[in-house]
């Protein structure tokens, strides 16, 4: 079930309906109901990929039991068989095809003729999402930073509350679990923040996003026949509307979680207002960056065992996070060009630069030195997210290479009204920038509700069928 | 929780309220330009759409208990190719042509429901254009909501059929627009072709001269599987109707049914490709629909 599809609007005000109405002050039942409802959610989509997602719920369920052992050889043991249980999921139902094609072309190299079988099974939607809940869940308890969940629901809700159930934010047992242990009342303020949040990131979602999506799509499919121009200003376009459609995801599921009571993980902080690449990845995607940082890059040894290691580790982060995004050399070009425009800035010790305030946090507009510096990172994180965006690698080189060779060209797209509303998303974000979780309004009432009825009737005007969310393939 | 929800519900009748002031605005405005209705609510038109097709059905529907009558339904290539006239002077059938645009599958099954309830059906002819099954048929609902007589009730039906937002406003705009004094703007364009009546449009463009010849080795793609030829089959079934399949012919190769759906009957006329007999790799001239018209009777009368 999307987000932004008639089936959601009948199941959120319903569910929430029971929640509150029905089962107010029941823990166990508004929890069960929950995980029903989560399953339902998933279960719209496929299922049969619910059984998937049962079984990897049980199985770490299972495991954190064992890691919780005394006996640490022992609870090394389980903490292993979560991580090969988990990668193994993703392995045979994401990277299988990849890496049978890979030896295939390996092999036919060195003269051997192999025919892999390949699978063709659909990726079960948030699988890379739910794989990486169960694991933290795990190596939480391993250090002892996480108790195991006695009650099977409450740890089936951590795995599956359907707000984030397939695209995020990847959340921590340590924040989610005690939410869904504790007594939950509703609160005004919360339902109407929710509500706000669901609002604006359907607004981006929809209008802005999908708006992108149509104005470049052809552009990216049929790139040798548009001037450079426009294809320069098909990838800008894509930048906005790669975050335009997660961070309005992103803005949905915290939206929707706060109308029963919880407070998730941000995932984004404004990121293309940041100043080099390290502060683009403390504001992008963060709830995926810092697991990474916290379950890879620091058992790795982080940036503390000399530079060797810290190249290494920043590599590997990089490496390993473009090929969770998919099983495809694009996305792991797009990691390791990320990883080449981090290390310097490790290096030379200047990744924190920027970990604190955003720019021009003490004032209303950046000064020259910091515009340059956002405009310069915006520039890398486009030009990297054309690895992102092509369908293959000869894809991107296609579509870089026809940048410096189409200038003779004269097909270009019409530039419409939807440039002018990434000006206003800009803008807005701008005004919003030191007020990361929840929306700043106007107090004056009449201006407030005038906003409220035009990103509805944006809303509603654009919605011209379902438009998966891009994040939703990972 | 209270204040909650009562905030809720103000805004949401605040909000339909706004909507249906918008509506208004843009019905009133077509008194002095039809752009705002033209550019969110497309506009009504005699080609393709069931502007007259509607309310020539029902009367069509009304007469003739005593000759047997048969259904085209199917998308442009049904409305454009398919002559009801020369199929009804030479079958002793009496047909109609139900056919508008973009009208998938899925479409022609709530149309055939419809229809079902008005009329007996001897025959049912399922036009397919191979890439029609993919589409959501949404052309066809906007059409059929805004541009018909279709009573209220079957209106309704297929919003709940077709749960999207553009189709919601289309439809209050369409009821808006009968309330207030808002004049009725029917677009005439002689290019689109001329409208001859049970359904049918003759194109008035210009045959193809030249068109990348189908090789005869070409392989005939096929059509992806689509639940609702079940559903189609399954309604005829039930009322005592004949479906005959036609898989409409295109200059860009010949499509093919699953194999499984075999079992009813096929109209396929092979090396339909004459490109003076088209205007586009798929719809036809009036001189080739009417041709085309007669390939159809002959097979239709093997299968009689």
């Amino acid at each position: 079930m999307l987000f932004n599809s008639f089936e959601f609007f009948l199941f959120l005000p319903l569910v929430f309906g029971l929640y509150w109405f029905v089962f107010q002050h029941k823990l166990r039942a508004q929890n069960l109901l929950i995980l029903l409802a989560s399953y339902f959610f998933y279960g719209w989509w496929s299922w049969a990929f619910t059984g998937l997602l049962l079984l990897s719920t049980l199985l770490d369920y299972a495991y954190g039991f064992g890691v919780a052992a005394a006996n640490r050889r022992k609870a090394k043991i389980f903490l292993w068989l979560s991580i090969i249980n988990n990668l193994g999921i993703l392995g045979v139902f994401k990277y299988y095809n990849f890496f049978a094609v890979q030896f295939q072309q390996g092999f036919e190299l060195l003269g051997i003729h192999s025919n892999p079988t390949l699978l063709n099974i659909a990726l079960p939607i948030g699988i890379s999402f739910y794989t990486f809940h169960g694991m933290s869940y795990v190596f939480d308890i391993y250090r002892a930073q996480q108790k195991p969940v006695r009650n099977i629901v409450d740890y089936a809700v951590f795995v599956s509350f359907f707000p984030l159930l397939v695209a995020g934010p990847i959340e921590r047992a340590s924040h989610l679990l005690p939410q869904v242990q504790k007594v939950r009342s509703f609160r005004y303020a919360q339902a109407l923040d929710g509500l706000r949040l669901i609002l604006w990131g359907l607004f981006k979602k929809v209008v802005i996003a999908d708006g992108i999506a149509q104005l470049i799509d052809p552009v990216f499919t049929h790139y040798t026949d548009y001037n450079s121009a426009t294809l320069i200003l098909a990838a800008i376009g894509f930048s906005f509307q790669i975050y335009g459609d997660f961070s309005g995801y992103s803005d949905i599921a915290l939206g929707t979680a706060k109308l029963f009571g919880f407070e998730l993980l941000s995932n984004f902080r404004f990121p293309y207002f940041a100043r080099d690449i390290a502060e683009f990845w403390r504001r992008w995607h963060i709830s995926l960056s810092t697991w990474f940082k916290d379950y890879l890059y620091i058992p790795l040894g982080g940036s503390k065992n000399g530079q060797n290691k810290a190249i290494r580790n920043t590599f590997i982060i990089f490496l390993v996070s473009g090929f969770w995004h998919g099983a495809s050399w694009n996305f792991i070009i797009w990691g390791f060009l990320h990883a080449c425009a981090f290390l310097p800035l490790l290096l030379t010790n200047r990744n924190r630069k920027y970990s604190q305030e955003i720019v021009a946090s003490d004032a209303r507009f950046p000064s020259g030195k910091e515009l340059l510096l956002m405009l310069g990172t915006f520039t890398f994180v486009t030009f990297a997210w054309i690895f992102f965006r092509a369908d293959t690698l000869s894809h991107a080189t296609g579509f870089i290479n026809s940048i410096f060779l189409n200038w003779g060209n004269t097909t270009g797209i019409k530039p419409n009204y939807i440039l002018f509303l990434i000006l206003i998303l800009l803008l807005i974000d701008w005004y919003l920038r030191r007020d990361e979780r929840s929306l700043k309004v106007p107090a004056n009432r009449l201006l407030r509700y005038a906003i409220y009825l035009s990103l509805t009737f944006a809303i509603l005007f654009h919605m011209d069928g379902e438009q998966s969310f891009i994040y939703f393939q990972f | 929780m209270r204040r909650f929800l009562t905030k809720l519900l103000q805004f949401v009748l605040l909000f339909l309220s706004c909507i249906w002031l918008a509506l208004a605005l843009i019905a009133l405005s077509t008194n002095w330009t039809l752009q705002y209705e033209y550019k969110y609510f497309g506009h009504r038109t005699h080609w393709g759409s069931s502007l007259e097709r509607v309310a020539e059905f029902e009367h069509w529907a009304e007469q003739n208990a005593q000759q047997p009558k048969g259904l085209i339904v199917g998308s442009s290539t049904a409305y454009r190719n398919i002559n009801p006239h020369i199929l009804s002077d030479q079958t002793h059938i009496n047909w109609f042509n139900y056919g508008s645009s973009n009208q998938s599958p899925k479409m022609s099954y709530h149309l055939l429901e419809q229809a079902l309830e008005q009329t007996h059906l001897d025959y049912v002819l399922l036009d397919i254009y191979g890439p029609i099954v993919n589409n959501d048929g949404l052309e066809a609902a906007f059409d059929l909501v805004y541009n018909s007589d279709l009573a209220s009730w079957q209106k309704t039906k297929l919003l709940w059929h077709y749960p999207n937002v553009q189709l919601w406003l289309r439809y209050g705009y369409s009821y808006t627009k009968n309330l207030l004094p808002s004049p009725t703007y029917i677009i005439h364009d002689s290019t689109n072709g001329t409208y001859l009546k049970k359904g049918f449009v003759c194109s008035n463009q210009p045959a193809l001269q030249h068109y990348n010849k189908v090789q005869k080795h070409q392989k005939a793609q096929q059509i992806p599987d689509f639940p609702e030829l079940q559903q189609i089959a399954k309604l005829c079934l039930a009322n005592g109707t004949k479906l005959i399949l036609n898989i409409s012919p295109s200059l860009d190769g010949d499509f093919r049914l699953p194999s499984s759906y075999k079992k009813y009957p096929l109209i396929q006329i092979k090396a339909f490709h004459n490109p003076q007999h088209f205007y586009d790799s798929h719809h036809m001239t009036c001189e080739g629909a009417n041709l085309y018209s007669k390939r159809i009777i002959e097979k239709i009368q093997k299968l009689k």
